[in-house]
Order: C-alpha cells, then sequence, then structure tokens
C-alpha cells in the first residue's frame, strides 16, 4: 500500500506536478474563492430599539435590490426593566415598558410604512428581552441583519458604534450591514 | 538457440520496463539508458539506430504539443471548462455527464494529460460549490480522457504509434474506433450514475444556489488573449480538418491547383507540423517560450523505446514470440481476442506505451509470418487493448496519474484499491463491448 502510493507520487512528479501549479495559479485569477463568493440575500432581519430613531434612505435602496423577506424587531431592554423594577417598583418598570413599546409600535409602523413606500414589505415584531443575545439568536436563522451604529445605545464622540452594535457584528456569523 | 545477444535484450528489455513501471528513475532516463546499453554492446547499431526509431511518431506528438501549448495561452481551454460548468446548471448528475463528454471530445483530438490538467481545477471547484463528493467526478473524468483518446488516430500515444506503423489514417480510425469510444462512454456513464447516483444529490433549492454560484465566473475573464484565443481556435479546426483529409488531400489540391498531383497525401506528423507552424507565425508567440514547454523527455522516452525495441527486433526474439503465437492462435479472430485482452491487462500494468512500442512489432511479424491471419484488425484490437487498458489500474495511463496526484494534493484521498475496484470493472465492460463492436465490424 506504501509502496503503492508512493509509486503514484513519484509518477505524478514526473508527468504534471510542475504544469499543474501554474494552471492552479491561472485558474486563482477567475475562480471566486469561498470567501469572495457573494451570498444570496433572501432574509434581512432589522433590529431596533429605543436609541434607533430612523433608517437612512440609501439603506432602504439597499434592500430594495435584495428583493428579501425583512423582519422589523424592536427589542426593549428586559435588564433596564428589572433594575426599575428593583430600585423604582414594579409599577415604575409597567411604566417603563408602556412607554417603550408604544415608541417601538410607533417607530414598527414608520419604519414599515418607508419599506411599503419603496414596494418593500416587512414583517414586524415586538420582543422584549436580553437586547444583544435576542438578536444574536434570532439573525441566525437570516441572511443579513441591518444594524444601526446607536443600537443600544452609548455612542459617544470618537466612538462611532455602540458597544452593542460592535459586538453584533464581530460574533456573529451572519453578515450585517451597518447604517 | 538462445544466444548470449538474445539473453542480453531480453535481459536489458525486463529491466528498463521494470524501472518505467517503478519510476524511481525517470522513465525517459531509464528507456534512454536502457537503448545506450543497446547500442554501446552492438546489438542495435549505431548505423542502425535512426531506422529504429519511428519519427512519424515523434514529431505528430511535437507539433501537437506545440498546437496545445499556444492554444493554452490564449485560456481556451479554462473557457471551455466555466462554459461547461454553466452548462450543468447545478446538477450533480449534468455535471458528470457533461465533463465526461467535454473530457472525451477534447482528449480524442488533445493529449490526455493537457486536458484533465486544465479541467480539474474546474471539476474540483464545482464539486466545492455543489458540496458533493468529487471522487466520482475524477474518477469519470480519467475514463473519459482515456476512451475518448481511443476515439482518434492522435487521441492517444498508443492510436499514433499504430497509425505511423500500420499506415491507419485518421478517418479509419475515426469510423473505426469513435463508435465504440462513444458507445463505452455512454455505457461508463450509466455505470457511474447506478454506482454514484446516491452521493450526487442537491436539494432542489440548493441546485438554483449552486447555478447562480457559477454563473457568477465570467468566462472571458479566463481569455488571456482575444486575439490569440481566436486564432487558436481557428488553427485547430484547420488542422482537424487536415487530419480528415491527409489521406486525400491531393484530390482537393489538385482541383484549386491543377498542377498538384492528385495522389499526394499527407502524413499525420506533417498536419501536426503543418498546424504547428502556422500557429508559431500567425499568433506571433516567442517560440522560445512554446519549444520550452515541448515534453522533451516524452519525446526521449519515446526514443529510448523504439531502439529498446529494435534490440529484440534485431535478436529475433520478436519473431520466435510471433512463431510462438501462431502454434495456438490460428484465426484472425482468435488473434484479436488474444491482443485485444493481453494488451488491456498489460497495459493496466504496464504503461500501455511501451507496452505498444513491443506489440506493433509482434503484430508485424505475425502478419509476415501467417497466411491466415488478417492484421488489418488486430490493430484495432491493440488499439482497444492499450488505450481502454489505461482504466485499469491508478498507474495505466498518464491521465489517471495526474488526476489521482492533483487530488492527493487536493486532500482527496483516491487509493490503489479504491480505483482499482471501479477501474477493472470499466475496463472489462468496456473491452468486452469494443471487442464485440470489432467482430461484428471485421
Amino acid at each position: 500500500m506504501g509502496y503503492l502510493s508512493s509509486l503514484l507520487n513519484r509518477k505524478y512528479r514526473g508527468y504534471g506536478e510542475d504544469r499543474y501549479a501554474g494552471i492552479q495559479k491561472e485558474y486563482a485569477d477567475f475562480l471566486i474563492a469561498e470567501d469572495e463568493e457573494v451570498r444570496e440575500i433572501r432574509t434581512v432581519l432589522f433590529p431596533l430599539d429605543y436609541f434607533v430613531r430612523s433608517v437612512p434612505d440609501e439603506v432602504y435602496s439597499l434592500l430594495k435590490l435584495y428583493k428579501a423577506e425583512i423582519t422589523l424587531i424592536y427589542v426593549t431592554d428586559s435588564d433596564i426593566a428589572g433594575q426599575i423594577k428593583d430600585t423604582l417598583g414594579e409599577c415604575a418598570m409597567n411604566s417603563f415598558l408602556e412607554n417603550r413599546e408604544s415608541y417601538g409600535r410607533e417607530l414598527l409602523d414608520k419604519i414599515s410604512h418607508e419599506l411599503s413606500e419603496r414596494d418593500l414589505k416587512a414583517a414586524a415584531r415586538m420582543i422584549t428581552g436580553d437586547i444583544s443575545q435576542t438578536v444574536e439568536n434570532i439573525a441566525k436563522d437570516y441572511d443579513l441583519i441591518a444594524v444601526s451604529k446607536s443600537y443600544g445605545g452609548g455612542r459617544c464622540r470618537g466612538n462611532e458604534m455602540s458597544p452593542l452594535s460592535q459586538r453584533l457584528v464581530h460574533n456573529m456569523k451572519t453578515a450585517a450591514l451597518i447604517y | 538457440m538462445i544466444t548470449i545477444e538474445t539473453m542480453i535484450a531480453v535481459g536489458i528489455f525486463l529491466i528498463t520496463y521494470a524501472l518505467i513501471i517503478d519510476e524511481r528513475i525517470h522513465r525517459s532516463v531509464a528507456a534512454m539508458a536502457g537503448a545506450g546499453v543497446l547500442v554501446f554492446v552492438g546489438i542495435v547499431p549505431w548505423d542502425s539506430v535512426l531506422e529504429h526509431i519511428d519519427f512519424g511518431t515523434i514529431f505528430l506528438l511535437m507539433g501537437m504539443m506545440i498546437i496545445v501549448n499556444v492554444a493554452s495561452q490564449s485560456g481556451l481551454f479554462e473557457y471551455l471548462a466555466i462554459r461547461t460548468a454553466k452548462a450543468a446548471h447545478g446538477s450533480p448528475v449534468r455535471v458528470l455527464i457533461l465533463f465526461a463528454l467535454v473530457t472525451a471530445v477534447t482528449s480524442a483530438f488533445l493529449d490526455n494529460v493537457t486536458t484533465v490538467l486544465l479541467l480539474t481545477p474546474m471539476l474540483l471547484y464545482i464539486a466545492k460549490v455543489m458540496k458533493v463528493n468529487p471522487v466520482p467526478y475524477l474518477i469519470a473524468e480519467i475514463m473519459a480522457s482515456n476512451i475518448g483518446g481511443m476515439a482518434t488516430l492522435i487521441g492517444d500515444p498508443p492510436n499514433i504509434m499504430i497509425a505511423s506503423a500500420a499506415n491507419l489514417t485518421f478517418n479509419e480510425f475515426l469510423f473505426t474506433m469513435a463508435p465504440i469510444a462513444a458507445v463505452d462512454l455512454a455505457v461508463v456513464l450509466i455505470m457511474f450514475i447506478l454506482i454514484y447516483g446516491k452521493i450526487m444529490k442537491v436539494e432542489p433549492s440548493e441546485q438554483a444556489n449552486i447555478k447562480k454560484t457559477i454563473d457568477q465566473l465570467d468566462e472571458n475573464n479566463a481569455v488571456k488573449d482575444r486575439k490569440l484565443f481566436n486564432k487558436a481556435i481557428a488553427t485547430l479546426i484547420i488542422v482537424v480538418c487536415l487530419f480528415f483529409i491527409h489521406s486525400n488531400i491531393g484530390e482537393y489540391l489538385h482541383v484549386i491547383l491543377p498542377f498538384i498531383d492528385s495522389s499526394m497525401t499527407l502524413e499525420p506528423a506533417e498536419v501536426a507540423l503543418i498546424g504547428a507552424g502556422l500557429i508559431l507565425i500567425w499568433s506571433r508567440v516567442q517560440p522560445d517560450k512554446i519549444f520550452e514547454k515541448i515534453e522533451w523527455t516524452a519525446l526521449f522516452f519515446f526514443g529510448g523505446l523504439f531502439v529498446l525495441v529494435g534490440g529484440l527486433i534485431n535478436t529475433g526474439v520478436i519473431t520466435d514470440i510471433s512463431l510462438f503465437i501462431l502454434n495456438y492462435v490460428h484465426t484472425t479472430g482468435e488473434a484479436m481476442f488474444i491482443i485485444a485482452w493481453f494488451s488491456a491487462i498489460a497495459s493496466a500494468i504496464v504503461d500501455n506505451i511501451p507496452l505498444t512500442a513491443a506489440l506493433i512489432p509482434l503484430i508485424q511479424d505475425i502478419g509476415a509470418e501467417s497466411s491466415t491471419i488478417n492484421i488489418y484488425p488486430l490493430w484495432w484490437a491493440l488499439s482497444l487493448g492499450a488505450c481502454l487498458g489505461g482504466n485499469g489500474t491508478a498507474i495505466a495511463a498518464s491521465a489517471n496519474v495526474v488526476v489521482l496526484g492533483i487530488s492527493d494534493r487536493e486532500g482527496i484521498k483516491i487509493t490503489f484499491f479504491d480505483f482499482l475496484k471501479i477501474g477493472l470493472l470499466v475496463l472489462f465492460v468496456t473491452v468486452a463491448i469494443g471487442l464485440g463492436m470489432l467482430y461484428i465490424m471485421f
């Protein structure tokens, strides 16, 4: 067995090993490497929260090119709600959730409307939970995630992206569109 | 009575063939060293060395190497590979069939090593995109190359050697061997679909994705020089046309140029050299770069083999073997059977080129010694066995070695015995079909 495989190797070296190396280089010029492949975008996840105020027109234009199914999710931060409950009581927490969800509904309606004006249809969901983990879990089933630089809050001078949007882009395997 | 010269000639012949099989010493060096010893001891006198070397074969190979090297600089083969990949529309079975067909047709007109070297990277790429096991595709490519090479005079070195020795024309080869190659290829593809069909499946939704990925490849990017590309295609068409009419070219030329003798013919080697000259003049490619790429080692290998076999002829070994065979073989049918199966099985062990070199003078001697055996069908039986024997084992033909070598470098394991299992099956089925068709023809 060892003899036969080394015999095959010897013969290959004599027949075409050098030529193949040259041919491989030429093919590399026009074959698309795995990381260069343009993946088809059929589903887009659009996470929104209190800190996302608007979506630029350029993002809508790009989404129109994909002709993908868009899902808008508004995530209310359960951690903050928990902290409010611990410090100010359940009533304050309920008021907080009510305000945020009301804002969320308005934002979802606004963005859904802007999408429909551009012939893009979107499903909308309201979620309360961990604003990072929830998005990471849901995004696994999507081809693209469109993340605002403000998502999760915490943007400041010298830090163009919020810590949460940076974390999402860094951790996820799903392709990301940052706006 | 066995003389000392006979023993030396047979000994050197066997040792050289063993070295060629083993390849610890390069086969060209082994063949030349064996030939050198024969000349040194006087078994093949220096004056007769050139008589034994078949320059028809060597110049035909050289001419075709020049044409192929210039054509490959244009990106023609990569272009062909991408077009084939796109035509499959992401279907694994269609990839198998189309690549086998393209490999077979290309191998029928160009050398098998260049064909598989240029098509294998694309095949590996598609298998990766389809996320299917590449092994059936690679083995099918090998089989298609060996079967396709059998179809024409210029498809495989054994055919070139046989045609040169027996004065067979391109069209005789085409009309006799191409139908056998077509039937054999169809049967082999059916066998592959039956054997490997289960692992060559993708989901319909995946197929659309595969098609999209392959469609992103632009065949025009593969064309490095559009003018050279067009000239290469034109030259290949001219050369193939000349091959079609090489045996009666005078009849055509006489109509246009009456001073040309209508009985004029062109040897296949002349056609190849005309094509080589034409493409070099027309393309203005630097000839030194092209001449560097001629496989001189292969040409010297052929030269050495012819001298080695010359040693057996000079010492009467070939005549003795043919007389021995004629004691047992009395009809053309029996001789065809023995030549086809012996050359097929022996080609699977020894490279088919040295085997053909040794069997050609044997058939010529059988023709000279026997009044009952017609050697014309024996040439076809030899072509059938020598070309299809190449499918038997991993080392039986150059295409096998190249594809298996590439797959090994790419981390795809096809062991000698993996190949042997399917190779021997294909060998026996295709030779049996081919021999049956030859019996019907003759």
